[in-house]
This record gives C-alpha cells, sequence and structure tokens, in this order.
C-alpha cells in the first residue's frame, strides 16, 4: 500500500488535504526489522511515529521485579510511539518485531512542524490522546491480564509437549485453577492469543497455529 | 477421544435447573429433564461456550483439546 493511503486511513490525518498529506508522505522513512528484532528501548529518546506497513509487533515493558508485560501487539496499519513522538520524551516501553516487519517512521520534527502549522490537526490529536488517556486508567485494572496471558502461553506450549497432561480435554476451569485465576480471565487471555494470531478455536479444539508467536509471548 | 465425543459437561450435582443456559443457547441443544439442563440435542452444540459462562453454579465444562494444526487434520473414528 502507499504511504499516503496509509497516513489517510489514521485517524490523526483523516482531516488532512490531499496535498498535506503528500508533504507529510516525503518525510516517512521506510524501515525493516528482522522478527524478534528490537524496534527500539524504553528510555531511549523516540525517533518519532511509527507506522506497520506489514507484519506485528509487541509493545512491551518490564516492570522493577523483571517480570515482562506485553502493552500492545500491534499489525499492519496500526500506529506507536505516539506520545513520545509528540511530547519529545523518551519510549515510554520497549518495541519488538514478533515477526519479519516493514515498517514507516515519521521523524518528531517533521510532526512538530505539521502541529505547528495546523490547528485542525493538533485539536484532533489532542481529542485522540485524551481518548488514549481514558483508556489507559480501564487498562491498568487488565495488567492481571497480561500476566495471565503470559502464563496461559506456557500452559498451552506444555501441552502440546505431553499431551496426556491435558488427559480427556482441559476445560477454562482447570486452566483457571492451574493459573491461580478466573475462568472469565482465562477466556479473556484466550481471546487475546487468539487475536495475536498465535490460536484458533476449531469447536473442541485450541489449535496452536502459531508456535513461534506463542513462544514468543511465552518467553516474556 | 473421538470427534463425536466432545461435548459440554453438565454437572448434576452443581446444576439447581434455573433454565438460563437453556434459554440462552444459541441452537436449543439444552433442556431440561428431571429438574436440571441436559444436553438432550448434542448434534446440535456449536461449541460456543455460552452456557458455561453464563451458568451461575459454574455447573457445566466445556472440555478442550490443544493441538497443532497437523494432528486436528488426522481423522479419528
Ligand atoms: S444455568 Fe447452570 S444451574 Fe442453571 S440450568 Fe443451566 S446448568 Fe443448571
Ligand atoms: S456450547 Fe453453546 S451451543 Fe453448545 S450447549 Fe452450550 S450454549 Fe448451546
Amino acid at each position: 500500500m502507499q504511504i499516503v493511503e496509509r497516513l489517510a486511513e489514521l485517524p490523526y490525518f483523516a482531516a488532512l488535504a490531499p496535498a498535506q498529506l503528500t508533504a507529510l508522505a516525503q518525510h516517512c522513512q521506510p524501515r525493516a526489522f528482522p522478527a524478534e528484532g528490537s524496534i527500539f528501548l524504553e528510555g531511549e529518546p523516540a525517533a518519532g511515529l511509527w507506522l506497520i506497513e506489514t507484519g506485528r509487533v509487541k509493545i512491551h515493558k518490564v516492570n522493577p521485579q523483571g517480570e515482562e508485560h506485553i502493552l500492545h501487539l500491534l499489525g499492519p496499519g496500526n500506529t506507536f510511539n505516539e506520545i513520545a513522538a509528540l511530547d519529545g520524551g523518551p519510549n515510554p516501553a520497549d518495541a519488538t518485531a514478533l515477526t519479519p516487519v516493514q515498517l514507516w517512521l515519521l521523524p518528531s520534527a517533521a510532526l512538530h512542524r505539521l502541529l505547528q502549522t495546523d490547528a485542525l490537526l493538533s485539536y484532533r490529536i489532542i481529542g485522540i490522546l485524551a481518548g488514549r488517556v481514558r483508556m489507559l486508567v480501564g487498562q491498568i485494572e487488565d495488567l492481571a491480564l497480561y500476566s495471565v496471558t503470559i502464563r496461559l502461553a506456557r500452559f498451552l506450549l506444555k501441552q502440546l509437549d505431553d499431551p496426556a497432561l491435558s488427559g480427556p480435554g482441559v476445560t477454562r476451569a482447570a486452566i483457571a485453577a492451574h493459573l491461580a485465576t478466573k475462568p472469565e480471565t482465562v477466556s479473556r487471555a484466550l481471546r487475546t492469543l487468539e487475536q495475536a494470531e498465535a490460536i484458533q478455536f476449531d469447536r473442541h479444539r485450541i489449535i496452536i497455529v502459531r508456535q513461534d508467536i506463542l513462544r514468543t509471548i511465552a518467553a516474556l | 477421544m473421538s470427534d463425536d465425543q466432545w461435548f459440554p459437561i453438565i454437572h448434576k450435582d452443581r446444576c439447581v435447573g434455573c433454565g438460563a443456559c437453556i434459554a440462552q443457547c444459541p441452537t436449543q441443544a439444552l433442556e431440561q429433564r428431571g429438574g436440571k439442563a441436559a444436553l438432550v440435542w448434542p448434534e446440535r452444540c456449536i461449541y460456543c461456550a455460552d452456557c458455561e459462562t453464563l451458568c451461575p453454579h459454574n455447573a457445566i465444562e466445556i472440555p478442550y483439546l490443544v493441538c497443532l494444526p497437523t494432528s486436528h487434520n488426522r481423522k479419528v473414528s
């Protein structure tokens, strides 16, 4: 897909005139990373706004206990690191490629120039960021979900190594008891893994379609 | 276990016969039998797990098989 079309699809830039989009697109730089390649690290100066052309990216954070939490699993058309790109601060989390990825980088300086000249665009971005803040407040409660998702990935991989473990079938309640959580959290963690395209449901089967993605999540 | 043996398990000891699962099952696979929920039409069950999720007494469990894409193509009789 053309970068201009990609930019036009982003809610941030939906209000831009075609000429402005073209100008913005000229500043976008293509970047490629192999699977498991580090795109950036927490605390480093932010390079700009990232846009995914192909592949999957995880945004993750290590807490003081050394445990890692996945904050977002992203795919084509998604953007990341907009906060740091806008406020000029350091990267708030790590970004790592889950698969080989092709990305676009819109450098902060180009973004800032545009914001200074376009009040409507600035207004729009403030609205989107305010929405994000609201969502993050809700997500704080979801930190438990991240850790359950990681433990669930490990649990599923263990089932593969030893099929007898799941014997006559494994239930959400059994998984929940094993992971010391509630069945509802297991359901949400299963959905997260499904959205990450690591597993698929086929009636009574939980098919591990991408062991590599599951292992990456499990290793966090 | 063959393919046609995978169904929701209803624990009669925990079921109080409130009928919530029966009302909500999208394929009407469940009915009341002897004051308890029963999977009367197993062939209708699409394994949506709604009944498991909504039962207030955790009386229904849906068993899953964790497998790889290749092993699920194998025909089991
Ligand atoms: S919802 Fe639970 S308790 Fe109520 S009838 Fe169904 S199985 Fe029984
Ligand atoms: S799993 Fe879904 S289709 Fe099957 S009995 Fe329960 S509610 Fe009905």
